[in-house]
Order: C-alpha cells, then structure tokens, then sequence
C-alpha cells in the first residue's frame, strides 16, 4: 500500500470508530414509536467496532422492483436485513428529474418525489440515476451546506435533508468516487452530534450514521 | 488592448493591475463593484481607505493617478445591475480579468469583447468547482493551474488560454500551497494577456466533463495535509495508479 493509501485508510478506520462511538451516545427514547429500531441499530453500531461485517449489496443492473415502501425499505437495509425485490425495467418517467429540480422550495413534495421513486433504495445506485445523485450532491454541498453553515438548520425541513442524506450515503457504498464519501464526512462535521430533530422521521439520522458507518468500511476494505 | 479588472476590493485588484500595467499596448482599469455583504457605501469607503493606504505604503502615486485618470470605477451597485452592465458596456472592454466573489451573468460577460479571464487553481476540464488543489492532491493528480473564459457556469467556460502543472512539494500545508498558487494570478494573469495579443493564439477546448468537487471535509483536508508532509506532492503525482482507481 502506497503512503497515500495509508494515510487515507488510517482516517477512514479513525473516522469510522468515531461514529460509532457517537452512535453509542444515542438516547433511543427520543425516537418515539422507533425506539426499537433505534435500539437495534445503536447496538449494531456499537458492535460494530470490532466486526466490520456487512451483508453485501447489490447494485441493480436495471431497477429494483419492491413491494416495500421507501422509508421501510430504508430501515430493513439500515438494519443489515434482505429487501425482497425482483429484477424490473427503469420506470419510465421521463419528468421525475424536471420535477425535482422544479421541487428546489418544497422540501415535502421533494420528500415525497424521492420515497416515491426509490421504493427500493438501492435503485439511487442504478446507472439510470446519476443526474438525480449529482443533483441530490450538489444540492447538500452547496444550498443546504450555505443555510446550514449561516446557522439555520431549524429553518431545513429536516425529513428531507436527511432522506437526501440516507440516498447519498448508500450510493457511497457502491462507488469510487470519493466526493460522495466526503459529502458525509462533511455532513457528519457539520450536524452538531446531539442534534435530534423533532419531525416525524427523525430515525433517518441514526439509518445515515448506519450508512456512513457502512460506507466508511468498504472504502478502507477496498483500498486494502 | 483595453482592460477591465473586476473586483470587491481595491487592494485585490491593484495587485493586478501592477503585474499588467506595463504590458505594451494594454489599457487597464479597474472597476470595483460593492462587496455582496456590504452596503454600497460602506464598501466604497473601505476601498477609497485602502487607495490611501496603499499609496502612503509604499510611498507610491499610482493608485491616486488611477482615481484620478477615470480608471478607477466604482460601480453603485452588482457587476450584473443594468446601470453597470451600461458602464461596462460604454469603456469598451476587450477582456476581463476576474477578482471578484461573484459567478457572472450574461449580460455581464457580453460586455467584454473577448470575455472575461479566471484564473483557477486546478486543471481543467478534470477539476472543477471548490477545493480542487486539495481534490488533486488526493486523488493523486498533478495540481495546477488553469486561465480560462468563464461562461455563468462552475468552471465550464469552453476556452483554455493556459494550462500549466505546479510544483508544491515544498510545501507543508494546504493553506500556505493555495496561498501561493492564488498569489501566482498576477503572473499568470499577465501570461494570459500576453498570450492573447498573438494573433495565432489558440484555445484548449474545456469540454465540462470533469466532476464539480465541492468543500472538502475537515477529515480529508486533514489527510491532504498529511500527505504533504508525508511525501511532497510531486512524488505522489508522479504515481501512476489514482487511489480511486485502487478502490
């Protein structure tokens, strides 16, 4: 391993303990009718430290058909569980990238165009998608890093920020291109790490971390 | 020739201005457009305070000749404000050699006959967008620098005038290797000018392939840092497998 790779992969292994030592100060009670899902995953993260075993995933060659909602579907692959799906044609929806782009002031309509879309979250990895992620990348890098940063997070609707967030980090997983990586080391910076947001899926914080935390181990695994 | 150099700060511009002043045949003025975070007076005070400054300084004229010759402009309001779009329009610019805090409009840049001229601190049509001295150096990528036409997009102005890889081995952090690479503007600002003059003078094409990077985070820039200190950056160049390649 070249002197870089060392260097990259020792602040990966370094960032990686860090999550999950943030995840074990999670308080699952805060989550509400989550607080088992929560449980499960802090404990997973915990865990996590010593064995960095995740069940593969798959990136679809076309598109993912599930019967799984969106958010559900997040869940059981933040948990390291199976999403049943099947092999399926790229829908064929031509507006979906006007439309969310034209979504640029509705977070919720974004929220609901996004869930609507990746019923299967893999699928934000299909090669179908890469307008849509270089969207999803630009729009956290740039507008929401710039409202953030001018101490306005309460003012993001936070479901939103972090679907887009969960969307970004599973297709780190898949990818070489480290900007995506970044994004969330970026974001894991940023987000002050007790910051529990009172909205209605307020979990996707602690199913990022999971992914991040995935994410994290595959690059430091590869470049080993 | 004749020269705008568009600013917020007159001490950024006349930086320039005395790198390319003496160039034969060029014209040159500067033109200052309130700072996006300012009030239009206060930010002209600011910059009438550092005219005066940088005169008593180094005990030089040239900056209250400049004021007083009319090539010094003070626009009321944005570069893109029709009132300066008209300004602009009626010096009869034929280049522009970008300062300023700003991504411009069209309006904007029509009103140079040529364009106006960015220097970045990254090779294109690779590295475009934020923090691509540090993206270079990670990924294992000769850092450089680029003078372009820009267009109102990041980076994705179509004529390269001059491209150009730098040594920054000798340094040990990225702040003090971005400092010098953003220092070097005043030479490469005037290379490009000179290039300009030459009638058989021809254009790289920026095709706009190249990712758009962003902020990098606390954590790789702390990586970019180490590796320079590890190795110096011309020996990691010169390798030819890109860690993103090994991924």
């Amino acid at each position: 391993m070249s002197t870089r790779q060392q260097i990259i992969v020792n602040a990966l292994r370094r960032r990686y303990g860090e999550v999950c030592n943030t995840a074990s100060q999670l308080a699952p009670d805060a989550f509400g009718e989550m607080t088992d899902f929560v449980s499960r995953l802090r404990k997973q993260l915990i865990t996590g430290v010593e064995d960095q075993q995740f069940r593969k995933w798959t990136a679809p060659k076309t598109w993912f058909e599930s019967k799984c909602d969106s958010l559900t579907a997040i869940r059981a692959l933040a948990a390291d569980e199976q999403v049943e799906c099947i092999e399926a044609a790229s829908p064929d929806e031509p507006g979906f990238f006007a439309d969310l782009q034209f979504s640029f002031r509705e977070p919720q309509r974004r929220f609901d165009l996004l869930t609507t879309r990746y019923l299967h979250p893999l699928n934000v990895a299909a090669s179908s998608e890469h307008r849509v992620r270089e969207h999803l990348l630009e729009r956290l890098m740039v507008w929401d890093r710039s409202r953030i940063g001018q101490h306005s997070l309460h003012l993001l609707n936070a479901d939103d920020l972090l679907l887009r967030l969960n969307l970004i980090a599973i297709y780190a997983s898949f990818t070489t291109d480290l900007r995506y990586l970044d994004a969330l080391n970026y974001y894991y910076e940023l987000l002050p790490s007790a910051w529990s947001p009172e909205s209605r899926h307020n979990w996707l914080r602690v199913s990022f971390l999971n992914f991040y935390v995935r994410a994290l181990a595959v690059h430091f695994t590869h470049i080993n | 020739m004749r020269i705008g150099i568009l600013a917020h700060s007159f001490s950024s511009a006349f930086a320039i201005y005395k790198a390319v002043e003496d160039t034969p045949g060029q014209e040159v003025f500067i033109i200052l457009s309130p700072s996006p975070h300012r009030s239009a007076r206060i930010s002209h005070l600011a910059n009438l305070a550092r005219l005066v400054l940088n005169s008593l300084k180094g005990l030089d004229l040239k900056p209250l000749q400049l004021f007083a010759t009319g090539r010094l402009i003070f626009l009321g309001g944005p570069f893109h404000d029709q009132e300066s779009v008209d300004t602009l329009k009626k010096l009869r610019f034929d280049v522009g050699l970008h300062k300023a805090g700003v991504i411009y409009r069209d309006v904007t840049i029509e009103a140079f006959r040529l364009g106006i001229l960015n220097h970045h601190i990254g090779i294109l049509p690779a590295y475009r967008g934020r923090s691509v001295l540090e993206w270079s150096i990670l990924q294992g990528d000769a850092v450089g620098i680029t003078v372009f036409f820009i267009d109102t997009g990041i980076d994705t102005g179509a004529r390269i005038l001059l491209s150009q890889e730098i040594d920054i081995s000798d340094f040990n952090s990225v702040t003090e290797a971005k400092e010098y690479l953003f220092n070097l503007d005043q030479v490469f600002f005037r290379k490009a000018l000179a290039l300009l003059t030459d009638s058989k003078q021809s254009f790289q094409l920026n095709d706009g392939t190249g990712p758009r990077y962003f902020v990098m985070s606390k954590l790789f820039q702390g990586v970019v840092d180490r590796m320079l200190q590890a190795n110096g950056v011309e020996l990691m160049a010169h390798e030819t497998t890109a860690v993103a390649e090994q991924l």
